[in-house]
């Protein structure tokens, strides 16, 4: 069972609100996959071993970019010259 | 205890832009200061379902790197995630090397006014630079991505640094090293080039005290600066009893101060990134030829050519003063006398007005020119830095040279001059037959001015001896 | 293929496939672009044949297509539009296929059910009121209610497969790496895979041999690896076929799943393999790994959605909480659980217990699996545990994350697997999984077709 300050800290991490969830029933059903998992303590385990494939590589040539007002059409917040906008930081 | 008996730790972490066209993971361009957002794509952006494919030259300019600092090249690496939210980290999360970098150890040899130091590196490993953010007055913050998945190589020293003058004599040799590489432009002024600091004090002998990382050190003057200003605060803390606190502090301007917003404990959760198979080390990476290094071309300077490490250091400090001395070498002026031409006359000149050597108004085969003559003996000491000013003045080396005329060194024409003046000056003769040979000077000086200060000093002096023994009375 | 359908007109097929469609009373369907369909149809018929003209497309709602909204079933992507097509479809495009449109599916193919679509659920053309399985669950129903003949899903841990099963269509999931995940909203990457669902084996296959391959646009797809064994044997004659013995005795298995597993050997028996028994790794550790390793990719996959650059976002005074905010309204119960679930797994602490140990796990699962694929060429195995069950029946997410014990081994060892229907169980369709080593999806449909044809 993960423990209630451990969640929080875990939503905050992942940036999840929790306000207006029932943290009891998040908690039992969080709990009840971390039992499933207890199985990994009995498995057999390896070493991770290495990938046989190779990896292709891209050649170092400019590809243009999507056109510009696509991009940004889907953003929620853009400023006049095209940049993101966000909230600061802080207020 | 003293203030002095804190010994200094110092660590650098180097963020370096490669000089790739396109970017670490899609094909957008990597050109500095297009408008926002205009060199992004639905990779660089993080758009769903799309994926990362490697830049292969990136890869071939990282090695390059690690080749130049002897670091050890394991066949295979891998690419991780690093996990956190940020507004300019459009994935949310960092591809870069965690576990198994491209490149373990290797060390950069660093001159520092005259003394050989080595700097041993702890690892460099590719990643993607994040986008820039930039905080505006209307309560939002604007983000653009064009930086967003530029490649970077992180070069990391080991805490081997004892000062903020070793710490800006192995960023600066790092830099001529990049450019030299053709690796990276090592702009500082527009991020291509940047540098965190991890400093703290300890007793020598003692284990590491807690270190402070310094960010926001944009030129090679911060950094100096930023370590001087840590160092004194840290030493005070220490010295009044206090503890150290391990955080990450900004340079603004004439103080560090405690980085804000980003609270939140760091937990980067890092896992080997999925949609990247580890990347191999290719053969043809390892077979391209390297240019004569810094340090290499530092140790042939003091090892064949008989310079000091002094004048080695100076001569190699960058590649556009290098460059300037091969250059009058290969004008036939001797290796010394060009260090000392170069470093002493022209470096003085430019620094005095805040020129670099690639702005000088004078040419390394005309400043040889130069050189040649002085060493020949066709050129004073002082008829050669007259030269010089007409040369800094714009002049060709034979326009100033021939204004400034030849050396006399015609022995008919020094031997009338002598017998003139040896005519005119009865009692000093006689005195120098008596044994007073100081007034050789005063001879000299007369010859001279007699030939406009032209007159080849060692064989005047040689005829002179010869003409006032003939004279000596029997 | 036997004949292309509606005698290869590709305005014939687009027209079929909208009167079966009628008004889609599965929930099928996220988007169906009609108009672009008979276009794309009519313009087909003008030009030269091709192999796959005829055969109308459906694509799940998390591959992208250029123009058309991409979703993932979640309402954070409710009015995503990408620019970019997914290299799957876009070679079954270039082959002919038409898109009719985007299916359901449940969020971000979190899920066995397509419960979890925050566009409301599909339904069981078989049954109505079944659950289609998940996560591909409208691209199985479109196959099944007969609206097309090819559909495309995405499997993670059996996204493809255990919905093929609860409709009793064809589903292959294939090697991870041999289709291209470009334009697949990932959900955990090192599993994700791209793959075809159809009516019968052989058209499976043509959509598979159309998308396979390496891709200048995704550094894992790859072409099956050179001295990798044999290629596709000519004849079942003589084909090693193992039964996944201890699978198919386990307890709480369907006894109708039992009995298909049982006829189907008999029915390759009897067409000439060599069938015997074959121990398979208990399901219970893969699944563990999978409920470590599945998660945690998506948590990290999923730190996009943010609300900056696209997608719904819910406003706030400072940054944290318009992130917060915005996550949390934007993601489902299910995503919201095994966000968390995956933040936490990798979380300092205890990535060791959790993240380093399913790795682990991983290795060893897929290491065994191997080892049985050394010996056979292909394992005959269960899909699902029983057949569909109904509507809103499973509430507990673990009882639903059990429907996929057996579809999630292969995909933690990264195997080809092909789900064919051979016959029903309490008026439901049931069927049996074959898996193979590596980039074997030919061994698989030599055996799939052998089933599919009935007998013995
Ligand atoms: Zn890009």
């Amino acid at each position: 069972m993960i423990d209630e300050a451990t969640l929080r800290h875990v939503a905050r991490l992942a940036r999840i609100d929790l306000a207006g969830l029932d943290l009891e029933q998040l908690r039992g059903e969080l709990g009840r996959v971390l039992d499933l998992l207890a199985a990994l303590d009995r498995a057999d385990r390896l070493d991770v071993g290495s990938e046989e494939a190779t990896m292709a590589l891209r050649p170092d040539v400019v590809i243009p970019s999507a056109p510009l007002s696509e991009l940004l059409a889907a953003a929620p917040a853009v400023s006049e010259d095209g940049a993101f906008l966000v909230p600061k930081v802080l207020p | 205890m003293t203030a002095s008996s804190w010994e200094v730790v110092i660590g650098l972490e180097v963020h370096c832009q490669l000089l790739t066209a396109t970017k670490l993971f899609c094909g957008c361009s990597t050109r500095f200061g297009a408008a926002p957002n205009s060199q992004t794509c639905p990779v660089c952006l993080g758009h769903p379902g799309v994926l990362p494919v490697l830049n292969a030259e990136a890869v071939r300019l990282a090695v390059r790197l690690a080749r130049a600092v002897g670091g050890t090249l394991p066949p295979e690496s891998v690419f991780s995630r690093k996990n956190y939210f940020y507004p300019d980290l459009p994935k949310g999360y960092q591809i870069t090397q965690y576990e198994r970098p491209f490149c373990e150890g290797g060390e950069v040899e660093v001159s520092l006014r005259g003394v050989r130091l080595v700097v041993p590196l702890t690892r460099i490993h590719l990643e993607e630079d994040a986008g820039k953010s930039t905080h505006g007055g209307h309560g939002l913050t604007e983000v653009d991505l064009n930086r967003a998945g530029t490649p970077l190589v992180e070069i990391v020293s080991e805490p081997a640094l004892r000062s903020s003058d070793e710490a800006a004599a192995y960023l600066e040799e790092l830099r001529n090293l990049v450019r030299t590489l053709g690796v990276s432009d090592g702009h500082l002024e527009e991020g291509s080039f940047r540098c965190d600091a991890n400093v703290s004090l300890r007793r020598p002998g003692a284990p590491l005290g807690t270190r402070v990382e310094l960010k926001n050190l944009n030129s090679f003057t911060f950094v100096k600066k930023a370590i001087d200003y840590e160092v004194a605060r840290q030493r005070e803390v220490l010295e009044e009893g206090g503890a150290v606190i391990q955080e990450t502090r900004l340079w603004d301007e004439r103080v560090t101060r405690p980085m804000r917003g980003k609270e939140d404990a760091h937990d980067y959760r890092y896992f080997p990134e999925p949609d990247l198979l580890p990347l191999r080390l290719r053969s043809e990476w390892l077979a391209d030829a390297l240019p004569e290094l810094p340090g290499t071309r530092r140790r042939r300077y003091v090892d064949a050519l008989g310079l000091s490490q002094y004048d080695a250091e100076v001569l190699t400090a960058d590649s556009a003063t290098s460059a300037f001395f091969e250059a009058m070498l290969a004008a036939g002026a001797g290796p010394k006398a060009s260090a000392n031409w170069l470093a002493n006359e022209l470096m003085g000149r430019l620094n005095t007005e805040g020129r670099s050597v690639s702005a000088s108004p004078v040419a390394p085969q005309d400043l040889a020119a130069l050189v040649v003559r002085t060493q020949d003996g066709r050129l004073s000491s002082k008829l050669a830095k007259e030269a010089f000013s007409r040369l800094w003045a714009g002049e060709s080396a034979a326009a100033a040279i021939a204004a400034v005329g030849e050396v006399v060194s015609d022995s008919a024409a020094l031997e009338a001059a002598i017998a003139d003046v040896l005519g005119a000056s009865p009692d000093e003769v006689a005195q120098f037959h008596a044994g007073k040979t100081k007034v050789v000077g005063f001879f000299v000086g007369r010859i001279m001015k007699a030939l406009q200060g032209k007159a080849d000093p060692q064989l005047t002096q040689a005829l002179l001896l010869a003409a006032l023994e003939a004279r000596r009375p029997t | 293929m036997s004949g292309a359908p509606h005698g290869g007109s590709a305005l014939a097929a687009v027209e079929a496939a909208l009167s079966a469609l009628g008004d889609d009373p599965c929930h099928a369907f996220l988007e169906v672009d009609h108009d672009g369909a008979r276009r794309r149809a009519t313009a087909l018929d003008a030009g030269p044949a091709l192999p796959l003209r005829g055969h109308v497309l459906a694509v799940k709602d998390n591959l992208a297509v250029a123009g058309l909204r991409c979703t993932a079933g979640s309402r954070l992507l409710a009015d995503y539009v990408p620019g970019h097509t997914a290299t799957a479809v876009e070679r079954l495009v270039a082959q002919g296929a038409v898109i009719l449109g985007k299916t359901n599916l449940d969020e971000f193919g979190m899920g066995s059910s397509t419960e979890a679509s925050a566009f409301g659920p599909t339904l069981n053309p078989r049954a109505l009121d079944r659950i289609p399985g998940g996560s591909s669950g409208g691209s199985a129903a479109a196959v099944a209610a007969g609206v097309c003949r090819l559909a495309l899903g995405s499997d993670t841990g059996g996204s493809i497969r255990q919905p093929a099963a609860y409709c009793g269509v064809v589903g292959l999931k294939p090697t991870w790496g041999a289709v291209s995940r470009f334009g697949l909203v990932a959900y955990a990457s090192s599993l994700d895979t791209v793959g075809p669902m159809a009516p019968t084996v052989a058209e499976a296959m043509a959509a598979f041999r159309a998308m396979r391959g390496p891709d200048p646009r995704d550094a894992t797809a790859r072409e099956r690896p050179l001295g990798s064994g044999p290629s596709a044997p000519a004849s079942i004659k003589g084909l090693r076929v193992g039964v996944a013995e201890g699978w198919a005795a386990a307890a709480g298995l369907h006894p109708g799943v039992r009995e298909a597993v049982a006829r189907a050997a008999d029915r390759l028996a009897s067409a000439g393999a060599d069938v015997r028994a074959v121990a398979l790794p208990e399901p219970d550790a893969a699944l563990a790994a999978y409920y470590v390793l599945a998660p945690a990719e998506a948590s990290s996959n999923l730190a996009r959605y943010d609300g900056v650059r696209y997608g719904a976002r819910v406003p706030a005074p400072d940054l944290l909480g318009m992130y917060e905010r915005t996550r949390s309204a934007g993601f489902g119960p299910e995503v919201r659980r095994r966000v968390l679930l995956g933040t936490f797994t990798l979380s300092a602490g205890y990535k060791d217990a959790y993240y380093g140990r399913a790795q682990g796990v991983r290795a060893a699962v897929r290491a065994a699996f191997l080892q049985c694929l050394a010996g056979v060429d292909v394992v005959l195995a269960p899909t699902v545990p029983g057949p569909a069950p109904r509507l809103g029946e499973l509430t507990d997410p673990v009882q639903l994350y059990l429907l996929d014990v057996f579809t999630i081994g292969p995909s933690l060892a990264g195997l080809p697997a092909l789900h064919v229907p051979t016959g029903a169980a309490d008026g439901l369709p049931v069927g049996v999984q074959l898996l193979g080593a590596p980039f074997a999806e030919e061994t698989l449909a030599l055996a799939g077709e052998i089933l599919e044809r009935g007998g013995p």
